[in-house]
């Protein structure tokens, strides 16, 4: 047999996709052992790929797995499986439809909280690997003339991301990850919450962005360039931007900047 | 940052560790006595913190790259943004020797993260040995491969294993990596006598050699890196000195890892066997 | 509220206050950007992703069972018990 036609059967079969057919078609191409038969040589291979795919689900959803313990996450990871699709050779690209999932997920909705944890930990675990990055070049702002200041378009780092949750996610977060705070009793009427989700060199932190903050994050985080975003009329609550520019910057939540194309004449 | 004393040789000896994320702490606190450090290139691809941990270790102590993605052996084209990314590392990193499997990870564009084996045909021989060449063209330097304990056997092969894995080193001009874990366990699986795998092997060809530790799963073995070496391995290992000599040898350990004097245990044992050899 | 200024003019302000930065010795940096409003959240030593041995996971093959809720038999039981109040959103 070629070898793209036996691939294919065989990857099937590890994935646990093969009809009987196409697995009796691999079974006549293999050769057993007398302590490992085709058969379970097959299967050892379909149970490894499952082992890791579910082990990398438990590694980026802690908290979730916390949350409902090992048996619920287990089925849920069972559901996931069946649809979820790895498309990279790094596992930790692995399962970033889990928070959608689970949001659809009927059995998970008494917990209406849960796929926002899980976004907050996608979140968290992206940051955690995004690429490091220096503080924000000022020689090479000052090097842009003043006509295309309004150009400019600050960039938040790498791997930042904002997320607004109607439930405190971040104290479900932390009471999961924190063992200090493990006795902590969360009550969900606290309300919501709006996060920042960051890597400032060794710390991949949350944030917690007041109102006035949260606004002009997201205008920053869509990529508004500098002139148009002064020209909106954001209430500050009696600062200015020519105040929170340098504190952000300083504090690294702005971490590059590049100029918007110039628009045609 | 390098100081006096630090390590800028990239050449390795001895008996070295597989780098794992629960031991960076002591590691960096401790800068243990260990000669070098083997890292899963898979991990350190996206950045971030962990790659900010491999760079500070890098600075005092010899890596390898080890890698589980290339997925050689697959029908599926080279996954070329991998490759440029794998390539980033290694510029970076500056590794002793950047090793992967005798595997396929992946079909049609999916892939199921663990070490698929290949049958040993001329097709697939051709196959493998001209994405190696690629890889070292693009890597700019010879990649080491892989021994798997591979759980099936395909029927229709032309050649043994070890044929193949000598042929496919000299077709691509590679290396190899003697997994001496994969060898025993295969050995034990499928039925043969192990000796004669290590015998065929092209001795000047084997830059390094893995150690770990496998579980047994009813009537066969698992090699799972999840427990210590087992005694078959370590006498293995003690005939593969005898004909490699003092290829350097690393210990993996990847389930239920333990902590870091467990794995300097393990090293020191083999550091044992290694100057055992050397008595007359 | 401030007078408003004009916008070209905000705009100047806030980048020369920026490159004004520059000039400000790298020792006031901490107390200039303060920590008000951040939870800080000490990184952990995150398990790699990848690796080359085979997986005997514990839980694989186990939990077969697919998403139709009437199938459904395992009820969460982790940490949720210590989260209390909130009442259940109806989709």
């Amino acid at each position: 047999m070629k070898l793209a036609a036996l691939q294919q059967l065989f990857a099937a079969a590890a994935l646990g996709t093969a009809s009987a057919s196409e697995q009796a078609h691999l079974e006549a191409q293999l050769q057993g052992s007398r302590v490992l038969p085709a058969w379970q040589g097959i299967e050892a291979y379909r149970t490894s790929v499952d082992g890791k795919l579910r082990r990398s689900l438990e590694q980026i959803y802690p908290v979730c797995h916390r949350l409902v313990g090992e048996d619920f996450f287990q089925a849920m990871a069972s559901a996931f499986l069946e649809h979820g699709v790895s498309r990279s050779p790094d596992l930790g690209d692995y399962g970033a439809e889990f928070p959608a999932f689970l949001s659809d997920f009927s059995p998970a909705w008494s917990l209406a909280y849960l796929a926002d944890v899980a976004r907050l930990e996608w979140l968290w675990h992206r940051a955690f690997n995004a690429p490091d990055q220096p503080r924000l070049d000022l020689e090479a702002l000052a090097r842009v003339p003043p006509e295309h200041w309004d150009r400019l378009v600050f960039r938040l780092p790498a791997g930042a991301a904002l997320i607004a949750s109607d439930y405190p996610i971040h104290r479900i977060w932390e009471i999961n990850t924190v063992s200090t705070a493990c006795h902590d009793v969360i009550d969900l009427d606290q309300g919501g919450i709006r996060i920042l989700v960051w890597r400032d060199g060794h710390s991949t932190r949350l944030d917690l962005p007041s109102e006035t903050e949260w606004k002009l994050l997201q205008a920053f985080a869509s990529g508004v360039p500098f002139g148009e975003l002064c020209r909106q009329d954001f209430d500050l609550s009696g600062t200015t931007i020519a105040e929170l520019l340098p504190l952000w910057v300083q504090r690294g939540w702005l971490r590059d900047f590049d100029l918007q194309e110039a628009a045609a004449p | 940052m390098r100081g006096a004393g630090v390590v800028t040789d990239s050449s390795i000896q001895g008996v070295g560790l597989g780098l794992r994320p629960p031991h960076y702490a002591d590691i960096l606190r401790s800068w243990p006595a260990i000669p070098w450090f083997e890292a899963l290139s898979d991990n350190y691809l996206g950045g971030g913190l962990p790659l900010h941990h491999l760079t500070r270790i890098r600075e005092r102590y010899p890596i390898t790259l080890h890698g589980v993605g290339l997925s050689l052996g697959s029908v599926d084209p080279l996954n070329q943004a991998y490759l440029q990314r794998l390539k980033v590392l290694v510029d970076r990193v500056e590794p002793s020797f950047v090793s992967d499997h005798l595997a396929w990870v992946s079909h049609g564009g999916r892939y199921f993260h663990d070490l698929a084996p290949l049958p040993y045909t001329e097709e697939a021989l051709e196959h493998v040995a001209e994405r190696i060449q690629r890889v070292q063209d693009v890597l700019g330097r010879q990649i080491l491969i892989e021994n798997l304990s591979p759980y099936v056997r395909f029927a229709g092969s032309d050649y043994l294993e070890w044929e193949f894995l000598s042929e496919l080193a000299r077709r691509a001009d590679c290396s190899l990596l003697l997994d001496v874990n994969n060898v025993f366990v295969n050995a034990f699986n499928h039925g043969f006598d192990p000796l004669t795998y290590l015998d065929a092997l092209p001795a000047e060809r084997v830059k390094e050699m893995h150690l770990a530790g496998y579980e047994e799963e009813g009537r066969f073995l698992f090699d799972t890196h999840g427990r210590a070496v087992q005694d078959g391995v370590w006498a293995l290992y003690r005939q593969a000195l005898q004909r490699f000599e003092q290829v350097p040898t690393l210990i993996e350990w990847d389930a239920d890892i333990p902590a870091l004097e467990v794995l300097m245990a393990e090293a020191a044992k083999a550091e044992a066997l290694r100057s055992d050899r050397l008595l007359p | 509220m401030n007078t408003p200024q004009a916008p070209r003019a905000v705009v100047n302000t806030a980048i020369c206050g920026l490159l004004a930065l520059g000039l400000v010795a790298a020792t006031s940096s901490e107390a200039l950007a303060g920590t008000a409003g951040k939870e800080k959240c000490a990184g952990i030593a995150k398990a790699g992703m990848n690796d080359c041995g085979t997986s005997k996971h514990s839980c694989a093959g186990k939990a077969t069972v697919s998403g139709a809720p009437e199938e459904w038999v395992y009820v969460p039981q982790g940490t949720c018990n210590k989260i209390v109040g909130g009442t259940l959103k109806k989709s």
